[in-house]
């Protein structure tokens, strides 16, 4: 069965009374869920609550669920939007300069950009990966994240974040490049400090 | 053909180019370091985003979710912003409106209520959103009030 009809009638399963329909759907975009609240927040307890939250949230809203929008799309909105609200509640600044970056993680990075990697990474490498999205502004790194992350096209970032085509294709332009440009510094430099040892 | 652009970088990733062009930018990639670096650079960090490892979190976290929300069917309220006053229900219609106004003019100690409301209505946009969108619904029922009293 397509995925967004099962859910559907998941849904309205729920409505009718079957709450533990709603634990399909939990076990269903958990996953998805908690490693977008992740890559946001840059922090495993803050990620995990948020992910649970948003999914609270949804359960008490599906009988707003109108199925204009997947459930899958309606769902990442409700997680988008608390993202940022968790974000702008930090007292802490959200947005880390690249200079922050410690010495170590410019090392992993480093490795990274300059051989690739066989086989998945470790949970080291995953945490300097979410540090170095933590230098994109929010905007660029909802975007990056849930286009180069999540592989979602950009007509459903358009909706989730409730944006045109132009603005996410921008945003993303802008991520991208960002990255890009660091990247190209960071292996370069590297480069040339080794050569000058040699 | 001039150096890639991050435009050109992201259709070649993306495929998102006609065979020509591509021939055109495989041809330049031949003979330029720069470029090619460039574009194995972008290759590699978009393989790193795509594979990223899931986050290590609780085992039990659906069963944390599943023992927060009730076992039932959830409150049921119809679309609040095409809710429409009739004489059937123009006294839901003013006890609503008592019940958002008394939620927008009581202080924080009231912050509870607020957020069931908020949980209930306005789940999919943010604070901000949020706040736009119940101002606009006071107003509305406002007026709407008024138009009863003159009545």
């Amino acid at each position: 069965m397509e995925s967004a009809r099962e859910d559907e009638l998941v849904i309205k399963e729920i409505l009718r009374g079957s709450g533990d329909g709603y634990e399909f759907l939990v076990n269903k975009y958990q996953t998805k869920i908690r490693r977008y609240c992740m890559n946001m927040l840059s922090d495993t307890a803050d990620a995990e609550d948020a992910a649970q939250e948003a999914l609270v949230k949804a359960y008490r809203s599906l009988a707003t669920f109108r199925g204009q929008s997947s459930f899958s799309t309606w769902l990442y909105r409700i997680s988008a939007n608390h993202c940022k609200d968790v974000l702008r509640k930090r007292k802490v600044k959200n947005e880390l300069s690249w200079e922050s970056l410690s010495r170590a993680d410019k090392e992993n990075l480093e490795l990274l950009f300059s051989h690739g990697h066989d086989t998945s990474l470790k949970m080291e490498q995953r945490e300097t990966i979410t540090k170095l999205l933590s230098i994109l502004p929010i905007e660029q790194r909802e975007v990056f994240i849930l286009r180069e992350v999540d592989g979602l096209d950009y007509e459903a970032i358009a909706q989730i974040l409730g944006c045109t085509l132009d603005s996410v294709k921008g945003r993303l332009k802008r991520a991208r490049e960002k990255l890009l440009i660091h990247a190209i510094e960071l292996t370069t430099t590297i480069t040339t400090e080794a050569e000058g040892r040699i | 053909m001039n150096h890639l652009n991050s435009d050109d970088i992201t259709l070649y990733l993306d495929n998102g180019l006609d065979e020509l062009t591509r021939a055109k930018i495989d041809n330049h990639l031949h003979s330029c370091d720069s470029c090619k670096e460039k574009i194995t650079l972008a290759s590699r960090l978009k393989t790193i985003f795509a594979q990223l490892p899931e986050p290590e979190l609780s085992k039990d976290f659906t069963k944390q979710i599943m023992s927060t929300i009730p076992r039932k069917q959830p409150f049921k309220i119809d679309n609040l912003f095409s809710y429409r006053i009739s004489t059937e229900n123009i006294f839901q219609a003013c006890s609503l409106a008592a019940a958002v106004i008394l939620l927008t003019i009581v202080p924080n100690n009231s912050q509870q209520s607020s957020l069931d409301l908020d949980d209930l209505l306005l789940a999919e946009f943010s604070e901000e959103e949020s706040t736009i969108i119940l101002n606009e619904k006071v107003s509305n029922i406002n007026f709407i009030s008024l138009g009863i009293e003159e009545e």
